[in-house]
């Protein structure tokens, strides 16, 4: 599952804008609905502080 | 844009050049893109038009199609709008606003930082302001004064600020019509019409250091490592990041030291709202200085009406969070200005609504750093930085990015003669 590294993440809302399943919402922080993220993985490449990566759900 | 502007400068001067840039998108945080029909920027949210920038573009034959605006600032203070006249504005807004016996005394202090000496670097604007005078009106359009510049008033040094009102005096910006994105497609076609290479989506994993000299790069693009020989490596990704991608130890103490205690990114926000209605009709820089954060407005589509879809008005308000360097909750810095808007624009409740929240900070920040940080040659011969991080003292922003990757370019046309620089 998609996940945000809450202290690299800068708020900037690039991976808002390119996340073609609308999973992701910033306000200051980026978060993610993991109901709608289908982990294109699209907005890992858009993100530009690297805060964005796959984990596994077991150990989120 | 540093990087790009450094790439079309070599392109231009014969240098075989391959950019490499990480996202999928060119220009970093110079560039902008499409969110539901709305034009946004990635961070800077204009251009000087006739500085250095526009003289870079017109020298490599990359277009410029920038429209200016009218650099018209609107002061909310006190209840009422201000408008900074045009010529002998400061001191007749100064009179207006704390009386002229007042606005004599701190014309003096101003005149004296302007042509005798300017205040130390040690000093915050907010202390220097504080220690001239206790008049709130003054202190918030000295506030009003620093968010236009993109800066908190804590975080702006007191000399760097008068540094940047003389530069700025007289100068002439705009935004172009079809998105910062435009300019940076043409640098990258002028690069690639010279015959160098621009590789998007490819990350530097490395840069190869021997015996203290740049050697070359190695990069994943698409999947897989490559290795790239090259005389020369410039960095635009920020002098930190410079230093982790060539190995903290090809670097001396007293760089990293530098690096540590100069290099400090500055944070800003921006919130773009969309309406039906027009809610801000000042064809300029509405300033609210005394909100709960410091506030620039500006009814983006009234002047670039490009920027929204047909039916559609776009605002954005910039602002600067309480603080670049102390950790906040960044929700509520947004927050704050959400409601200062609120308060501020009448009819806000109902008719608009946030398309999108941006903070800018940490490792994609609004500054890299202050001008004049550190140089952009690093103690790795043949490795350079260019972009905000190391910017020489330019006006904060595009032209000190552009200023820095001409420093580099002339540096190397020294050097290294034209021709085969990687393979």
């Amino acid at each position: 599952m998609l996940k945000v590294d809450q202290d690299r993440c800068v708020g900037c809302s690039l991976c808002v804008a390119f996340c073609p399943a609308e999973a992701l919402s910033a306000w200051g922080v980026c978060r993610v609905d993991s109901d709608k993220c289908t982990e294109c993985l699209i907005c890992i490449d858009y993100c530009p502080a690297d805060a964005l990566g796959i984990v596994d759900p077991a150990t989120a | 844009m540093a990087g790009l502007s450094a790439g079309a400068l070599l392109a231009h001067h014969r240098y075989k050049t391959l950019v490499v840039e990480k996202l999928p998108f060119l220009g970093g945080r110079a560039s902008s893109y499409e969110y539901q029909g709305f034009t946004l920027p990635t961070g800077s949210l204009y251009v000087e038009t006739g500085g250095v920038v526009e003289r870079t573009f017109r020298e490599v034959g990359a277009p410029f199609d920038v429209r200016p605006f009218p650099i018209d600032l609107r002061f909310r203070i006190g209840g009422k709008d201000h408008v900074l006249p045009k010529k002998g504005g400061l001191a007749a807004l100064i009179s207006n606003l704390a009386g002229e016996a007042e606005a004599t005394r701190l014309m003096g202090v101003i005149r004296r930082a302007f042509a005798w000496e300017e205040p130390s670097d040690s000093i915050s604007l907010q202390d220097w302001v504080g220690h001239h005078t206790d008049n709130e009106n003054i202190q918030a359009l000295f506030r009003g004064f620093v968010t236009f510049q993109c800066v908190n008033i804590n975080d702006m040094p007191a000399g760097e600020f008068i540094r940047q009102l003389k530069l700025a005096t007289g100068a002439t910006a705009g935004s172009p019509p079809r998105g910062f994105l435009s300019l940076l497609t043409g640098l990258a076609g002028v690069i690639e019409a010279k015959g160098g290479q621009v590789w998007n989506g490819c990350r530097a994993k490395r840069i190869v250091v021997e015996d203290g000299v740049a050697r070359g790069l190695v990069v994943d693009r698409q999947g897989r490592e490559a290795s790239i020989s090259a005389k020369v490596v410039i960095g635009d990704g920020g002098p930190h990041s410079t230093v982790e991608l060539a190995g903290r130890e090809n670097f001396d103490a007293s760089y990293l030291r530098d690096l540590e205690q100069k290099v400090l990114p500055l944070s800003y926000m921006c919130v773009s709202i969309f309406s039906q209605d027009l809610l801000v009709d000042f064809p300029g820089i509405s300033l609210l200085p005394e909100g709960r954060r410091s506030i620039a407005m500006v009814p983006t589509s009234l002047m670039y009406p490009e920027y929204a879809p047909a039916g559609r008005h776009l605002l954005q308000a910039w602002a600067a969070p309480g603080s670049s360097f102390l950790p906040l909750d960044a929700s509520k810095e947004i927050d704050f200005v959400v409601q200062d808007l609120k308060e501020a624009v009448p009819g806000f409740d109902g008719k608009a609504e946030v398309l999108q929240s941006s903070y800018w900070q940490k490792d994609w920040p609004m500054y890299r750093a202050l001008p004049g940080a550190i140089p952009q040659k690093t103690p790795v011969e043949n490795l350079y930085n260019v972009g905000d991080g190391v910017a020489p003292r330019a006006p904060l922003g595009l032209p000190g990015c552009v200023e820095s990757a001409r420093a580099v370019v002339d540096d190397i046309r020294q050097r290294i003669a034209p021709g085969a620089a990687w393979t």
